[in-house]
């Protein structure tokens, strides 16, 4: 018996419920999905009997998610790759019924945990630059998990060119954890996408002085994918 | 490798007169319980721990120690700020604090050396406040020391000037002051001297609610309290400041002085009513401005709770 993945935090929504089905083969059952104290979402096992948590009284008026309705039923229809949220948060995909239990489900996002070589920490305390193009690498990460929800391991270092010794470039490695290789080079690829749209961004809205820096930083600057 | 820093610090506190081996042990605790929580990003605690070092430091009648607190509450305040609106930059925010700590504990280690201990927490005040601009403040903004003195001794004439208004329970002058002080750093940056002159006011501020407790139900100040605590403070940061001059351990007494009386203070008049104010002033006087609530106001909504009930 295939195991989905077991406790996806409730404050990751539907979206990631959704996401947990549509890469793993379907079945026509129906799950229950139920929330514990601490708000995290049990996604069962495929043919497994779900016994419900009994709803515990605490903070209802906490209630963040509003996806997650008192036993809504939401129903996933085959080849939809939109997800239609109105209100009670209905996704479709494959002749599946979820009912979700209501209980707060205090958000925690993921962590970003972005490590930086010692160079690269050095550069951030002397050269303010230098730090505002690395935060704005960071912050333009964290909106990606918290969009995508996903888990990275990521970190920034100086690397040799083994080509060209003198020239030395800036990488962000990507770690992306139990995914499969094609999702990996697609979310690989969002990242890219949206970082360096992000230099663009800042290209444009800078003094001179500071371009001149930024083009040369972005010169060096590499998204690598760790596999 | 603590046991051997602690071998290494005894001997140095031994030579600047501290004899009791117990005394370091305590507050190093402190210090390094005080750098676990900002490993571990927890900022809040973090402030509760500088709270321990400092109320120790004040037990044990260690100024140097009381500085070194001081300056990491300071840290612990700025990391509260960034993880609550900036967490999207933690990470690259957090290497500034990183080398701070690290330069201070080694500095801790040493001896302690008040100097050094001012010019890191320069470095890192000016540093950090590139972390605190927003995104067009970071392009609009350039570094204008010079424009950050102009503006230093106008609001610190103005202070003195006006400082009797203290005496005024309502009064929001020392909490004005702070936010004119720190917008100005964060924005223009500034020179060690004005880093100083920010924590001794941050301090003082503090010190204010606390001798507003002390004088409830009274809407003034005592004319004893005012002299004692307030007045005296304000006089020394404004004409050291407006004589330039940069005598470091006269400073350094003075911000033991404050947090002397503060932490005194707190003991004898945090009662349980005001709890839910102190804490957050507190933290961040300036950014969060909290209107200071006389206990009297307290009183008056409890008992009205009370009779409703």
């Amino acid at each position: 018996m295939e195991s989905i993945q077991s406790n996806v935090e409730a404050s990751q929504d539907i979206t990631r419920i959704y996401n947990n089905l549509k890469y793993n083969n379907t079945s026509d059952v129906n799950l229950t999905f139920s929330t514990d104290a601490s708000g995290i979402i049990d996604l069962p096992e495929r043919g497994t009997e779900i016994h419900k948590i009994d709803r515990i009284n605490v903070h209802r008026n906490e209630i963040i998610h509003r996806s997650l309705k008192s036993h809504k039923k939401i129903e996933f229809f085959r080849d939809s790759s939109s997800i239609e949220t109105h209100h009670a948060s209905y996704l479709k995909f494959p002749n599946k019924e979820i009912k979700v239990d209501s209980l707060p489900a205090e958000i925690t996002p993921f962590k970003l945990d972005l490590q930086f070589s010692k160079k690269v920490e050095n550069l951030i305390i002397h050269d303010s630059i230098f730090g505002r193009f690395i935060s704005e690498i960071e912050r333009n990460l964290n909106e990606f998990i918290k969009h995508e929800h996903m888990k990275l391991e990521n970190k920034i270092f100086f690397e040799e060119d083994w080509e060209i010794p003198d020239y030395e470039k800036l990488i962000l490695s990507l770690n992306f954890k139990g995914i499969p290789f094609k999702r990996e080079m697609l979310l690989w690829k969002m990242i890219n996408t949206m970082v360096y749209e992000r230099i663009k961004h800042i290209i444009l809205y800078s003094s001179e002085e500071k371009v001149r820096r930024i083009k040369e930083l972005k010169k060096k600057f590499f998204i690598k994918l760790e596999m | 490798m603590i046991k051997e820093k602690f071998k290494n610090l005894k001997n140095n506190y031994l030579i600047a007169n501290m004899n009791d081996s117990l005394d370091i042990e305590i507050l190093t605790q402190d210090l390094e319980y005080c750098i676990k929580t900002f490993e571990n990003d927890n900022f809040s605690l973090m402030n509760v721990a500088t709270n321990r070092l400092m109320e120790n430091s004040i037990f044990l009648e260690n100024k140097e120690t009381f500085l070194v607190a001081a300056i990491l509450k300071d840290i612990a305040n700025d990391y509260i700020g960034i993880f609550q609106y900036k967490r999207n930059i933690l990470n690259s925010a957090k290497v500034i604090g990183k080398k701070t700590i690290t330069s201070i504990k080694t500095n801790y280690y040493n001896g302690i050396n008040i100097e050094s201990l001012w010019q890191d927490f320069n470095e890192f005040t000016v540093k950090i406040s590139e972390f605190h601009k927003d995104e067009l403040e970071s392009e609009v903004y350039k570094k204008n020391t010079e424009f950050t003195s102009i503006i230093f001794e106008k609001i610190l004439k103005f202070f003195e000037e006006n400082k009797e208004s203290l005496k005024k329970i309502h009064c929001t002058l020392i909490n004005g002051v702070l936010g004119v002080i720190i917008r100005i750093m964060k924005n223009h940056s500034c020179a060690l001297k004005e880093s100083m002159v920010y924590l001794y006011i941050k301090l003082l501020a503090i010190l204010y609610n606390y001798v507003i407790e002390k004088n409830f139900p009274e809407e003034e100040i005592n004319e004893d309290d005012y002299k004692e605590y307030l007045e005296v403070h304000v006089d020394f940061i404004v004409k050291n400041y407006l004589n330039d001059s940069l005598d470091f351990n006269k400073y350094n007494s003075e911000l033991w002085e404050i947090g002397k009386q503060y932490r005194e203070l707190y003991f004898l008049f945090n009662t349980p009513r005001v709890v839910a104010k102190a804490p957050v002033s507190e933290i961040v006087p300036a950014l969060v401005r909290v209107p200071i609530i006389p206990s009297r106001k307290i009183g008056e909504n409890e008992e009205k709770e009370e009779k409703e009930n």
